[in-house]
């Protein structure tokens, strides 16, 4: 009985570190090679603070050498742990997180756990050293002091279902949204209005407290903190729980917890002494032949128990929402989501003025004193030779690229030098001419990740008032399937984006920009590498969006898409505006067309 | 607390310290020019290389010791074995994970797992206590208060005539194209070059190059199966300071490491030199992102 | 899709024949086919975005071709690798990274050359690379791309020479450069053709320039070849807003 409790513990450590875990590597594609070190950071807070103080004259039983604890009692101590670990997490991931994805932060955490385990050997006197921190008190629930595994694993249990809740709901959540957003697209998620350097660092604190928490619970269930408990070998073994078990799938990252945390046992009985050494060879070859032949995982994404009650019940909500499936709706006068403020004003003619915009690369001018402004409720197109600058002037109005000199005013207020996630709070929102869908994600999320002023994004409400949560997001997939509706793609809503025709994938994007409920949207080659016979569709879409009053403006190279759909045409000619009007006019001139042609 | 007071640091441990950062520093060197050779041109970042080179000093002493092969044969046979090993793991994993598109990140997944399975699996075979190539002790040399070890004059000179001889191949048909591939793949193809072929080359040269490091390590020091894994961190953090894709300067990036570990232990104890390499990491992190040395014409 | 089996007896040089490709679900070339005649050069016009560099890579092999025929000299290399084609005498030269930037113009033009094992073949191209643009030479051992436009152009061309090449893709060798020198730089061109039976595939959207050294035209839009007509056809025409 005690034998069988103690392998379910030590089931239960491996699910709390593989499921946070997850939610770094699963949900938002970045890896920590450091999940260990946080583990081990929280077993040694446990342990330094309700070890017992030293008392000058007395001898206190500590083998290691250690002088003593905090004294502190059990519960406290555990949250601080959790603190700890976390706080140390976010200080380190921010330089990695906020610079350089992927590769940098693989190697600042693998640095980290290996410093981390190395120091845990050798600053003795805090440590214990080699041989650990030890007696560290057994944990204790109302002032009683459990030590037998049957008793402990109550509480480990608890702490794991916890765990295993929280992950879920956070992974599931807005704010989960957000973070598949930042792995499948980061600078579109930025597009649309939302930060992305703060959840990541959320993320990765979130991941270590839990870590926290599995290893103060480990030292005072062993009663020890050694360094060996707390290396790579264990970081890694983690890693390959959530691959294994298929990554964003927590049903999965539990699944494979029990299988690779099994082994242990099972090795013991058959190989003795060398167990370990096993266990490394199995995990390690199972790392390689899943990422070779099933890179999904055991329980992909999308599939599982849970998955697909949510998705039953999601369908259900959107047919009771869509009663004609195949059938667009115009868009209304007023944008579905937009924030009616500004509208109800008496609007200016020009809602954006750009004024003697340059950017110089190398010393080759760009874009050169560009100046040109759109109109309320008119089609804007950019038109020019290749080369012309029409997509870089595209990146410096939305502050993508830093200009080097020239204003930009968006009703009346300068959005010069704002980041491209704040003009697009501002009500300036541009797309991608290669689109920069979020694929794994359905059509619904895609476009729900762009609904502005989501308060249940932030993981700390999320965290205390899941009622509240669940109202407003309710509201919101509600306002993201308008939006679906608008371009008549509402009864994709639960189709992934990556299984949807290129075409189909264009309108999602529309359908995104509108839902960031921006009066200006900027268009970049909307119907590129659409087939033929769903460009007519897009072009429905366009002039609908502008009898409802948006204010577009387009890059387009079909001089043929332009004259059918825009209003006004700005030429530009090697980063400089040499022309405006309608584009009948511009084509009859000669001056235009010798550069245009080159003629 | 194993901190040294700086006050205590004579001038002739300094100059101690100075002649056992040149030994760390080729020795790092030579790592940074084995990842660097690897990840400027194919972008896999490499962790089964920690298994190749535990396979090379394991091969080598294995062949030395049980089989009683002579030891300069042994340390030929463990390099076969590294290149052999390294060539491998690209054609059966990273080839074939490419091919069906997999990301850069599960490669990286695959190649942790090498990592982990490869040192399991000489643990089991040869047990987890350290074993020793039987080379014999080398002769200690004194001048001055500074002494040092023949194997510490192998290490200097053979590191960096490896190097040499991997830049000195760069200007060579295959070294050419070589570089064509890490400047610019697509143009590379377009010119009739098969990067594949030169990927095959690359983690040819680099596997020579961390089969030799984990010989040399060998000479002083008994081989474990987890020897890998520090020594090829120090690769990679060697590689990134450089500036990725700069192949010239990884070895210099390696070198300075070395020196700035050594040099640490004037105030600071050997344990923490891990810790030191990390701090540096860190702050160029902030610094210099792009690394250190600024981008130099190939 | 239709397999031309008649390509094998008639003197072009490059066959196309209904070629669907595209990169992903993002499909962007419908239906194109065109020759190419030895000796000849053919301009395909067309807005960005049309799918001309697609064209052109897909002819090269650098796209997997979804579906429709490549054949070069009669043989279909519909299926071969960029390097067998560049054996076979096909060489690319892209809009935007057309050079080796940070290696010494020496070295790309050796680059260039790399599909050829012999070192005379080698030192003979280069001489006559040397003789045809002389700014090669005297700047060897610049790194390319520090070099002005107009010079990157002409390593470009010297680039695809190298290989020995009977059939280059060349895409917009206008970009960026000077007016006076697109003329110059298309006279050469002009002149490789005329002289050494060069054929040409040039992608172009400066109308003016390529006009006056194309034989035929093709023009592309939306993925789909619109027309095909003579350069003299075209040039008799007022614009060309209408096939833009």
């Amino acid at each position: 009985m005690e034998y069988y409790a103690d392998i379910a513990i030590q089931i239960m450590f491996l699910m709390m570190l593989a499921l946070s875990l997850n939610l770094l590597v699963g949900y938002t594609g970045e890896t920590s090679m450091a999940q260990a070190a946080f583990y081990g950071i929280g077993a040694y807070t446990v342990g330094l603070l309700t070890m017992p103080v030293a008392v000058a004259g007395l001898e206190i039983a500590t083998s290691s050498g250690v002088a003593g604890g905090a004294g502190w009692p059990f519960w406290p101590a555990v949250l601080i742990s959790i603190l700890v670990s976390a706080a140390v997490a976010s200080a380190i991931s921010i330089p990695a997180l906020s610079r350089v994805r992927g590769e940098f932060l693989i190697l600042m955490t693998l640095a980290f756990q290996l410093v981390t385990t190395q120091l845990m050997g050798s600053l003795t006197s805090i440590t214990g050293g080699t041989f650990g921190l030890t007696p560290i008190p057994p944990m204790t629930l109302f002032g009683q002091s459990l030590i037998k595994p049957s008793q402990v694993v109550i509480v480990v249990g608890i702490a794991t279902v916890l765990t295993f809740v929280f992950c879920y709901r956070l992974g599931e959540s807005p704010f989960g949204r957000v973070l598949k957003g930042i792995r499948e697209q980061e600078t579109a998620v930025r597009a649309v209005g939302k930060g992305t350097v703060l959840p990541k660092v959320i993320v990765f604190g979130v991941a270590a407290g839990v870590a926290g928490l599995a290893g103060a619970l480990n030292a005072s269930y062993y009663q020890v903190a050694a360094p060996q408990s707390f290396n790579l070998d264990v970081s890694i073994l983690a890693i390959a729980v959530v691959i294994l078990g298929g990554v964003a799938n927590p049903v999965g990252t539990v699944v494979a917890a029990i299988l690779l945390g099994l082994l242990n046992p099972v090795l013991d009985a058959l190989v003795g002494a060398e167990a370990s050494a096993w266990r490394g060879v199995i995990y390690g070859l199972a790392l390689v032949l899943v990422m070779r032949y099933r890179p999904q995982g055991l329980i992909p994404e999308h599939q599982g128990p849970l998955r697909f009650l949510r998705r039953r019940r999601r369908r259900n909500a959107a047919e009771s929402a869509a009663p004609a499936r195949s059938e667009r709706d115009r868009v209304p006068g007023a944008a579905p989501t937009a924030t009616d403020a500004a509208a109800s004003r008496p609007a200016p003619e020009v809602v954006l003025s750009v004024e003697g915009m340059s950017k110089s690369f190398g010393g080759i001018k760009a874009v050169s004193d560009a100046t040109f402004d759109l109109t309320r409720g008119q089609i804007t197109a950019l038109v020019g030779p290749n080369g012309a600058g029409k997509t870089t002037l595209f990146n410096l109005i939305t502050n993508a690229i830093t200009p080097d000199q020239g204003a930009v005013t968006l009703n009346g207020t300068s959005i010069t030098g704002l980041s491209i996630s704040e003009i697009a709070r501002r009500g300036m929102a541009r797309s991608f001419q290669d689109g920069r869908l979020f694929e794994r994600l359905s059509a619904l999320d895609n476009v729900a990740m762009a609904i502005p002023d989501q308060r249940a994004e932030n993981p700390f409400i999320l965290t205390v008032r899941p009622l509240y949560v669940q109202k407003r997001e309710r509201a919101v997939r509600q306002s993201a399937l308008e939006c679906l509706q608008l371009v008549g793609m509402h009864a994709d809503a639960e189709t992934l984006v990556a299984d949807l025709s290129y075409g189909d994938q264009k309108l999602v994007a529309i359908a995104r920009l509108i839902a960031t409920g921006a009066d200006v949207l900027l268009l970049d080659e909307p119907t590129s590498g659409v087939d033929p016979s769903a460009v007519e569709h897009v072009i429905d879409v366009i002039s609908d969006l502008r009898a409802a009053g948006k204010t577009i403006c387009l890059v387009e190279h079909s001089v043929h898409m332009v004259e059918r759909l825009a209003d006004r045409a700005v030429f530009l000619d090697q980063g400089r505006v040499l022309a405006m009007g309608s584009m009948k006019e511009l084509m009859a001139r000669q001056d235009l067309k010798e550069i245009y042609f080159g003629a | 607390m194993h901190l040294i007071s700086a006050a205590g640091a004579s001038p002739s441990l300094v100059l101690q310290l100075v002649v056992s950062g040149v030994v760390l520093g080729s020795f790092y060197a030579l790592l940074g020019m084995s990842v660097s050779v690897i990840y400027s041109t194919t972008k896999v970042f490499h962790f089964a290389h920690a298994f190749v080179y535990t396979a090379a000093a394991y091969v080598a002493l294995g062949t030395a010791s049980v089989l009683g092969v002579p030891i300069v044969l042994a340390i030929v046979i463990g390099l076969i074995a590294a290149v052999v090993l390294g060539v491998t793991i690209e054609l059966v994993v990273y080839r074939s994970m490419r091919r069906s598109g997999a990301s850069s990140l599960g490669i990286f997944l695959a190649s942790l797992g090498i990592s982990i399975a490869g040192p399991n699996l000489i643990q089991i075979i040869f047990g987890p206590d350290g074993r020793n190539l039987p080379v014999g002790n080398p002769a200690l040399y004194t001048v001055g208060t500074v002494t040092f070890t023949t194997w510490d004059i192998v290490t200097v000179v053979v590191s960096w005539a490896l190097i040499g001889g991997v830049l000195a191949m760069r200007r060579s048909r295959w070294g050419l194209a070589s570089i064509a591939v890490s400047a610019n793949r697509e143009l590379s193809a377009a010119v009739g070059i098969s990067p594949q072929k030169i990927y095959v080359y690359a983690f040819a040269v680099g596997s020579l190059l961390i089969g030799s490091a984990a010989i040399l390590f060998t000479l002083n020091q008994a081989a474990t199966p987890n020897m890998g894994l520090q020594p090829v961190l120090f690769g990679f953090i060697a590689t990134f300071l450089a500036g990725v894709g700069n192949q010239k300067t990884a070895p210099l990036a390696g070198f300075v490491l070395g020196m700035v570990v050594s040099l640490s232990g004037i105030w600071l104890s050997q344990t923490f030199q891990t810790a030191v390499i990390f701090g540096l990491l860190f702050v160029a992190l902030i610094v210099r992102p792009q690394g250190i040395f600024r981008k130099a014409a190939v | 899709m239709e397999r031309s089996e008649n390509a094998a007896g008639t003197t072009d040089r490059l066959v196309a024949n209904g070629l669907v490709c595209g990169y992903g679900k993002h499909s962007v070339l419908h239906d194109v086919s065109l020759t190419v005649g030895a000796g000849e050069i053919v301009t395909i016009l067309g807005h960005n975005g049309a799918g001309k560099t697609t064209a052109l890579k897909a002819l090269f092999g650098l796209l997997p071709v979804q579906s429709g025929v490549v054949i070069h000299d009669g043989k279909d290399i519909t299926r071969t690798s960029t390097a067998s084609r560049v054996r076979g005498g096909m060489s690319y030269t892209s809009a935007t990274s057309a050079i080796f930037r940070d290696l010494t113009v020496r070295q790309n033009l050796e680059l260039g050359a790399f599909t050829v094992r012999d070192s005379k073949v080698r030192a003979e191209r280069l001489a006559r690379i040397h003789d045809l643009f002389p700014v090669l030479k005297d700047r060897g051992s610049a790194v390319a791309g520090r070099m002005s436009g107009g010079q990157q152009r002409l390593l470009s061309i010297g680039l695809a020479l190298m290989s020995g090449a009977e059939l280059m893709l060349l895409d917009e060798p206008s970009l960026g450069i000077a007016p006076s020198l697109v003329t110059e730089l298309f006279e050469s061109i002009r002149a490789l053709s005329r002289d050494a039976g060069l054929s040409v595939v040039l992608v172009e959207q400066n109308v003016g320039a390529a006009l006056p050294i194309s034989d035929r035209v093709y023009y592309l839009r939306a993925g789909e070849i619109l027309l095909s007509e003579s350069a003299d056809e075209a040039r008799a025409r007022d614009d060309w807003w209408e096939l833009f």
